[in-house]
């Protein structure tokens, strides 16, 4: 409560800055009753401008003061106005609700946290920008979820969601009618300098291929197309895991980003949080302990940005988790747990190993 | 009715076979058949249920019968069983069993696949046909399909020389055409797909989803090379592009055989004949679709569409044949359709090198890219015209003697 605010212990310190800040002489200071200054104000005001620190106004004196301001109604708005000025400056002290409410000490402090709780929207775009790894794994995510619906290899390619963020496919689109074929080379060309980068905007299919050209007939090949331009790349099978053995060792000793060893459940959990694929990351936990320090520093940004934000957040994890995580761990969950492409991540990476 | 115990061990016989052949087990060390408990008379009965039925023509002959069912006379079918005997040969205690609880035989394993690839009809259907359920249908065929790519491979290779030379003296003789290896076609092989966005990228210009299939065809309509698997949707150019053949033939690797020197010293490489779909290429000739063309040239024009339309026919004959490819298939497994489309290839050039003749009826008449536009291709090499103004010299010329 304000009153006893006021009369605590760091009451002197918070004043002194109040009244600084609002532009009161270092005289000022010197009273420190509040109940006085605010009630005396009016009357010191016509009088002298300066409140004087004396007790030599009593309190009868006092009410008279204010009962003739209350008469006068244009000494009464002057009255109001302070009291708002302070009340103001208190409530955006102490967070007391709104500033131009009456300052009533009996009522309840208005709960700090929203009573509706929304997710922190500038966290998403953090955990995208850190690693490029991490946003082609969204892409993974509607492939699988199709797949599976469909029991189609070619999964890989997107769900809505992930559509929606690639752009559409055009299957009208012009075939070889010659400015649509010129196009097509032109776009080839102008892409072939940007390296796997260019494939951000692509749609991806994983597609089976006879070709008896070749020595071994039956091959993988993922292809990626956007509206006439089309980009065939090789797939990549389990070449960055090698072997089974191999794979388990280097599970059970991940290391985190500074280096250390982390439990292998943690360590799953920070890289599904991270939105790091299970292939890299079981493959090769490198990337995904490099996920993490660009992500902490950006989340620490965030933090200090908007405390209420992330305190949300923290609300959302269960207790449990929250025992076991250290507080940047909480935070990259947090941020990762309110994006649902993020959260499917690893399955779709689980399932990518596999085939 | 068959015992439970039995049909649970039938359900169980690919994984067992798959076993045998991973930990390299002689099939010779099962148990030897008993010809008495197998479906050797399956033909008999089959005939017998299916001969006079009111819904389709039958022929009454037998050996008609035989192979309007099955596309392939008795001797090549014969043939294919011995292909794939190995890996089909129901044994005990595993094995594929019919309704009466009796094992498969190879041979009727073979026509259960090839009338399902051959009709196109439903699986249900089919096993009706045979008295067998849907299940051992789709298991039967795909049992089939895996060991006949494997076993058949040698029916589908691009031609030693002397092979070539062969082919090539006869495109010669049929059209006129010096030094030709082939011709080249693709078609589409259509399909539904969930209304999901991740089929987007098999959606053709006709808004069907399909695969391609690119051939490369000699004079007997045998295809020398295929390619398939990659989305309806591309070009035909993006896919000679994406096929091994390209590489091959850009880097000097294929079509690099005996130049032919023509009257006036010019020289002509191998090449191969492809529609207006496809680039112009040194080794692949296209017509000339110019407005204001020389006699040579439409001489040559009409050459070459007649040599490119072996290719044209002999993708008539393969979806005519295995109706399965004409057919809109529902929902297949892109991993496995593939190996679908190569079978069929494969049964075509077993049925052209033992020399079976093919019903008139059964080839498709039309196009067997129904619904679709030709596509044009405006890439243009210079060496690849060069080539087809020498070989339109060259055709006025061999008009002239004519």
């Amino acid at each position: 409560m304000l009153c006893s605010v006021s009369i605590g212990k760091s009451g002197k310190t918070w004043l002194d800055r109040l009244r600084s800040g609002k532009g009161f002489t270092e005289a000022d200071n010197l009273d420190l009753d509040l109940d006085h200054f605010l009630h005396n104000r009016n009357e010191d005001d016509n009088a002298n401008p300066v409140l004087s620190h004396s007790n030599s106004k009593s309190d009868d004196s006092r009410l008279t003061c204010l009962r003739q301001a209350t008469e006068e109604i244009c000494s009464e708005s002057r009255d109001k106005e302070w009291f708002n000025i302070i009340t103001s400056a208190l409530s955006g002290l102490f967070n007391m609700g709104h500033p131009n409410q009456n300052p009533d000490f009996t009522t309840k402090k208005a709960p700090r946290k929203q009573p509706n709780p929304k997710l922190c929207v500038r966290s998403i775009p953090a955990t995208e920008k850190i690693e490029p790894n991490c946003s082609r794994k969204d892409e993974n995510v509607p492939a699988t979820t199709a797949s599976s619906l469909n029991s189609h290899n070619n999964s890989n390619v997107g769900t809505k969601e992930e559509k929606s963020t690639i752009g559409s496919v055009d299957c009208e689109g012009d075939y070889d009618v010659p400015e649509a074929a010129e196009e097509e080379e032109e776009d080839e060309r102008k892409e072939k300098f940007n390296g796997d980068k260019e494939l951000k905007g692509y749609s991806r299919s994983e597609v089976t291929v006879i070709d008896t050209s070749c020595e071994v007939w039956k091959f993988d090949k993922l292809v990626f197309r956007k509206k006439n331009v089309w980009k065939v790349r090789d797939k990549r099978v389990r070449s960055l895991v090698g072997s089974n053995k191999k794979r388990k060792k280097l599970e059970m000793s991940p290391r985190d980003g500074n280096g250390t060893f982390v439990p292998k459940k943690r360590a799953k959990l920070l890289n599904q949080e991270m939105g790091c694929s299970n292939v890299v990351a079981a493959g090769d936990l490198a990337p995904s302990s490099n996920c993490l320090k660009p992500l902490l520093e950006k989340l620490e940004q965030v933090c200090k940005e908007t405390p209420n934000d992330i305190g949300q957040f923290s609300k959302m994890r269960s207790p449990r988790k929250l025992k076991k995580s250290s507080s940047s761990v909480v935070l990259i969950k947090v941020a990762s747990r309110s994006n649902k492409c993020v959260r499917n991540i690893p399955k779709s990476g689980v399932r990518e190993h596999k085939t | 009715m068959a015992p439970t115990k039995k049909s649970k061990k039938g359900k169980k016989v690919s994984k067992k076979l798959k076993k045998q052949k991973k930990h390299g087990k002689p099939a010779t060390t099962v148990l030897p058949i008993d010809p008495k408990a197998s479906d050797s008379d399956w033909w008999d009965s089959f005939w017998l249920k299916n001969s006079s039925s009111p819904d389709f023509p039958v022929p009454s002959d037998e050996e008609e019968g035989f192979k309007y069912f099955f596309r392939v006379s008795r001797k090549t079918f014969e043939y294919i069983c011995s292909l794939v005997r190995e890996d089909l040969i129901s044994r005990p205690p595993s094995g594929l069993i019919n309704i009466e609880g009796r094992f498969l035989s190879v041979e009727k394993q073979v026509a259960i696949a090839l009338r399902r690839l051959a009709s196109g009809k439903s699986q249900v259907s089919v096993g009706a046909a045979f008295g067998v359920g849907q299940s051992t249908v789709s298991q039967v065929t795909w049992r089939f399909i895996e060991s006949l790519e494997e076993r058949a491979k040698h029916h589908l290779k691009w031609p030693d020389s002397s092979r070539m030379e062969e082919i090539k003296s006869k495109f010669e003789a049929t059209f006129g055409l010096p030094n030709c290896c082939g011709a080249i076609d693709s078609t589409h092989i259509t399909m539904t797909l969930p209304a999901v966005q991740t089929s987007d990228d098999w959606c053709d210009q006709e808004k069907n989803y399909s695969m391609f299939l690119q051939g490369i065809v000699d004079h007997e309509m045998r295809f020398l090379d295929i390619v398939t698997g990659w989305p309806g949707g591309m070009t035909v150019s993006r896919l000679l592009k994406c096929s091994g053949f390209f590489k091959l033939c850009e880097n000097g690797k294929r079509l690099n055989g005996t130049l032919r020197t023509l009257a006036e010293g010019v020289e002509i490489r191998e090449y191969i004949v492809g529609g207006i779909g496809y680039p112009l290429l040194p080794w692949l000739i296209t017509p000339d679709r110019g407005d204001e063309l020389s006699d040579s040239l439409i001489s040559f024009n009409s050459m070459h569409e007649s040599a490119r339309l072996l290719a044209v026919r002999s993708f008539l004959q393969l979806k005519g044949s295995w109706r399965i490819l004409n057919k809109v298939m529902w929902r297949p497994d892109k991993r496995k359709l593939p190996s679908i489309i190569l079978v069929c290839c494969l049964l075509q050039n077993i049925m052209i090198d033992s020399g079976d003749q093919l019903h008139p009826d059964v080839a498709l008449s039309g196009h067997h890219d129904y619904g679709y536009g030709e596509q044009c291709c405006k890439q243009v090499d210079p060496l690849g015209k060069t080539m087809r103004e020498n070989l339109a010299v060259c055709s006025k010329q061999k008009c002239l003697l004519n």
